[in-house]
């Protein structure tokens, strides 16, 4: 996984959890702050409904109280009727009445308004106003809603009513009787004060309960008529007035019970719980809508953070990869923060000092080769002077000056090419007198037992060569080949260009090699000389192809008492100041 | 670094079709759920017996989230006339239909071709063959014993001696049908004799006058509301003392003279539960619950009982 990856998720995994945590505990906060507004609304609807129906229910008490204290307790109804003043408060408050009746204790009418003609049969006494009302004659009685039956109307219509008894005193000629007075509440009147409280579209409800559990209010009270609706009335009559949560056919609900004084009937709000889910549907999606906005910004922002962080290091990344592929000169980009900067600047820092190692390592590999190359070159002069020079002895003594003084000559020649000024890289013709040198020195040596031959092409004789190549061969030639040979033997010096190569064939008549000897020529570089300058093939070999590739060097063939051909293969260069420094310093590659 | 854009921008799709969700809701929130459109066809629509039975469909209505439309009719007597009404309805864009059919018999042949995507739900009276619509309905043979029992009882668990005049209303529905012959057996089995049968299209003030005249039955049941209403005009015309008259209805003013007297017994089915049951069948079948049928309770009560308080919640529903 990419460092901008890593950065990208770490940063978006800890926004989301930030932002989840934080929106749960935020919603979580606002669920319950809105549950407690909605329970204190509902209780203060609550609160307000039960004063309105207190209100009502007081002025229905009020007009009982009226009627009883005001006129039938100051009416003798022997001589006077009810009617008048019945009628008056009927008028006032019909707008709330049925009617307004009064009872003997027999169940005979006394006065009742409107004038209305009363139902033939009905037992009065035995309708449950006038039983409870009876039962408990110091109290008001209401009654749960029921159809009146007391009044003929001849317009087919009926009325729920819930009844407000009263045991009252009647006079008759002063002496008293008890009777009941009824005040028929028009039930529509409290269904229209609950009906309101009711009104919203919302699922929360107010229904009204009598002491009993029995209802007298539900929104739904036709369905629970038809027992297509229940509700959980009973269980909540034992309930305190608050708010409790209960569960009901599967459902929670927060149920608030407020008692209306004096009748005992009780106001119950239902609420579902889910109701409040609902309420904050709009809310959560809101909510959603915000943390996802959010959330896309978040990434939006850790993308480009995560670029400007992971931007340099993914570059410097580039660079190592770079260097590792072998590009010692990559482009190190140094940017970013502070310290990737300086990364980047250490890594410059050392890519430069690789170089230079490298560069360095590059010049001391070179030097040790140089050095070698000197140190091979060295070798040929001691074992070679030593030899020339006890031959220039003998010369001197024997006062054979003339051929010491030739040998001298020679050998001074011979020492200016090998000297050469330092350089490795001569003229083939240099060589090829170098050369020439040495056999004249060797042909006087060994008295001229045996002749060399030399076949030069001269388009050839200005081409680059390492120095000091022919004359080992010759030496090997003479020591090797020719030099137990009684005057017969001959050595040939060939050197010709084909293409792009040049060849410088020396071959002898000599006594030759066997092919597992020749085979081991090139190889065993630690041989032991036993004659000559003591340079090997093996060193002349390793110097042609230090400097002009593997490609390049000798070939030997050989067959016993056949003689021996060694073939010198170099590239054809042509000599010039420049050509020659770049090979002596390695820099041309052939 | 590809990869790391490829998941930010994955993660940004999902974001972005979570947002779409959520705003597609939270538009969409505070919008009406659907609302169906129901046409009701009733015979006389106007009629005091529908009181209840409309308390029950607005009730339904509100509970199923439906905008009712009631057809306002006078007497429908031709099946094909009220075929075409409820064709009418469809065609203003009705997708259901509650009906009273005025005539069971052909009521197939007839809505062969009812387009089945409209819901159709029948009330009070089921169509020939029984049990081939939805339908919400008492059970009327039933009532029909229920009527004859009522009327042994009385007499003291027996009918035997008593003659009877049957008012018997629409027999082309077969609700009417099965409530007769539910009385007939019933009266059979109670060794009643049924004198006259006198239906809808016959059973004038003056045939009830003549038939009563012709053969004077004791007992007079009506099997209809509208029957029972001509009964008790009938009775309070003709001043006859001792003529037992037991019906079916729900009329105030049914039930008035049930509370005076007049009428003996009377049968009445909750009417409020049928108009409620109705509207639920229709958003069921619509909603491809396919309830078939509901079965409508009803209620026997005379002058004593009509002031129970189960009674008094058939008798007299509250208009809220």
């Amino acid at each position: 996984m990419g460092i901008q990856m890593t950065i990208s998720i770490s940063f978006t995994v800890v926004s989301i959890c930030i932002l989840t945590v934080l929106g749960v505990i935020l919603f979580d906060q606002f669920s319950a702050r809105v549950e407690t507004v909605s329970i204190e609304s509902t209780s203060q609807l609550l609160d307000q409904t039960a004063i309105n129906l207190e209100d009502y229910l007081r002025s229905m008490r009020r007009i009982s109280n009226a009627m009883y204290y005001s006129v039938i307790k100051d009416t003798d109804l022997q001589t006077d009727t009810l009617d008048e003043e019945m009628n008056l408060l009927y008028e006032e408050n019909k707008d709330n009445l049925i009617s307004i009746a009064c009872y003997t204790i027999d169940g005979e009418l006394v006065a009742a308004a409107p004038v209305a003609t009363e139902k033939q049969g009905v037992n009065i006494v035995d309708q449950e106003w006038f039983t409870s009302a009876m039962d408990q004659m110091e109290n008001l009685h209401f009654s749960v809603p029921h159809v009146q039956n007391l009044f003929d109307d001849t317009s087919y219509r009926y009325y729920w009513v819930i009844s407000l008894s009263h045991t009252v005193e009647l006079t008759f000629g002063g002496s008293t009787k008890l009777g009941v007075l009824l005040v028929d509440m028009n039930y529509s009147s409290i269904q229209q004060l609950l009906s309101k409280t009711n009104n919203d579209s919302s699922s929360e409800y107010v229904y009204l309960m009598d002491n009993n559990g029995e209802i007298i209010y539900h929104p739904r009270q036709n369905l629970i008529y038809a027992d297509l609706y229940r509700e959980n009335n009973q269980v909540a009559l034992t309930y305190d007035d608050g708010s409790v949560e209960e569960t009901f056919e599967g459902e929670q609900r927060l149920v608030t019970v407020k008692t209306i004084s004096y009748t005992g009937w009780k106001l119950v709000s239902v609420t579902p719980m889910s109701s409040f889910d609902m309420g904050l549907l709009e809310t959560r999606y809101f909510a959603v809508i915000l943390i996802m906005l959010s959330l896309l910004a978040i990434v939006v922002l850790n993308q480009l953070v995560s670029v400007q962080i992971s931007r340099p290091l993914v570059q410097l990344n580039e660079s190592v990869k770079e260097l590792e592929r072998g590009n010692l000169s990559p482009d190190i980009s140094v940017g970013g923060s502070l310290e990737i900067e300086h990364l980047g600047r250490t890594l410059r820092s050392t890519v430069a000092q690789l170089r230079q190692l490298m560069d360095d390592i590059l010049v001391e590999q070179e030097e040790k080769r140089k050095s070698e190359l000197d140190a091979l070159q060295s070798q040929i002069n001691p074992h070679f002077l030593y030899n020339t020079l006890d031959s220039i002895v003998w010369m001197i003594e024997d006062e054979r000056y003339k051929e010491a003084i030739f040998m001298i000559t020679e050998l001074a020649s011979l020492f200016r090419v090998s000297l050469s000024q330092g350089k490795n890289i001569i003229r083939l013709e240099e060589e090829l007198g170098h050369a020439k040198n040495y056999m004249n020195i060797q042909k006087v040596r060994y008295k001229n037992v045996f002749s060399v031959e030399y076949d030069i092409d001269p388009e050839i004789l200005s081409c680059c060569v390492v120095k000091l190549v022919v004359q080992p061969l010759l030496e090997n030639a003479i020591y090797h080949g020719v030099e137990c040979m009684d005057g017969d033997g001959v050595i040939r010096v060939t050197a010709r260009r084909s293409g792009e190569d040049v060849y410088i064939v020396i071959s002898d008549n000599g006594i030759g090699m066997p092919p597992e000897v020749v085979s081991k020529l090139l190889t065993e570089s630690d041989r032991a000389h036993e004659h000559g300058s003591g340079v090997g093939l093996v060193n002349v070999h390793k110097r042609i192809q230090l400097r002009f590739g593997p490609e390049y060097g000798l070939e030997i063939e050989s067959r016993s008492d056949e003689g021996t051909t060694v073939r010198v293969h170099i590239p054809y260069i042509p000599y010039t100041e420049e050509t020659r420094d770049e090979l002596e310093a390695g820099r041309r590659q052939v | 670094m590809k990869q790391s854009r490829i998941v930010a921008a994955a993660f940004c799709l999902v974001a972005v079709a979570v947002i779409a969700f959520s705003a597609y809701r939270l538009v969409n929130i505070g919008r009406q759920e659907t609302s169906y459109e129901i046409s009701v066809v009733l015979n006389n629509s106007s009629s005091d017996r529908w009181i209840a039975f409309k308390e029950g469909l607005e009730q339904g209505a509100e509970d199923y989230s439906i905008h009712l439309n009631i057809v306002t009719t006078a007497d429908l007597e031709d099946l094909e006339d009220e075929v075409a009404i409820l064709e009418r309805e469809v065609a203003n864009g009705a997708e259901g239909i509650i009906v009273q059919l005025c005539a069971s018999s052909g009521a197939e042949m007839l809505l062969q071709g009812w387009n089945s995507s409209v819901a159709l739900v029948l009330v009070e009276t089921d169509a020939e063959p029984a049990g081939t619509y939805a339908a919400a309905l008492p059970d009327n043979e039933s009532m029909g014993e229920a009527l004859a029992r009522a009327a042994a009882d009385d007499a003291g668990g027996s009918l035997s001696g008593k003659t009877i005049g049957i008012l018997a209303g629409n027999q082309e529905q077969l609700a009417m049908q099965q409530r007769l012959e539910g009385f007939t057996q019933a009266v059979s089995d109670a060794g009643g004799e049924i004198l006259w049968t006198l239906e809808k299209k016959e059973a004038s003030l003056e045939q009830v006058a003549e038939q009563q005249a012709d053969r004077h039955a004791d007992i007079l049941v009506s099997l209809e509301n509208d029957e029972t209403e001509r009964a008790v005009d009938y009775l309070l015309s003709a001043g006859e003392d001792g003529i037992l008259l037991y019906g079916v209805g729900c009329s105030e003013k049914n039930v008035y003279y049930l509370d005076k007297g007049t009428i003996t017994g009377l049968v009445v089915p909750n009417e409020f539960n049928m108009g409620y049951q109705s509207v639920a069948l229709v958003a069921q079948r619509l909603e491809d619950r396919k309830t078939e049928r509901a079965e409508i309770g009803y209620i026997l009560v005379d002058k004593e009982t009509m002031y129970n308080e189960e009674s008094q919640k058939v008798l007299f529903p509250i208009v809220q």
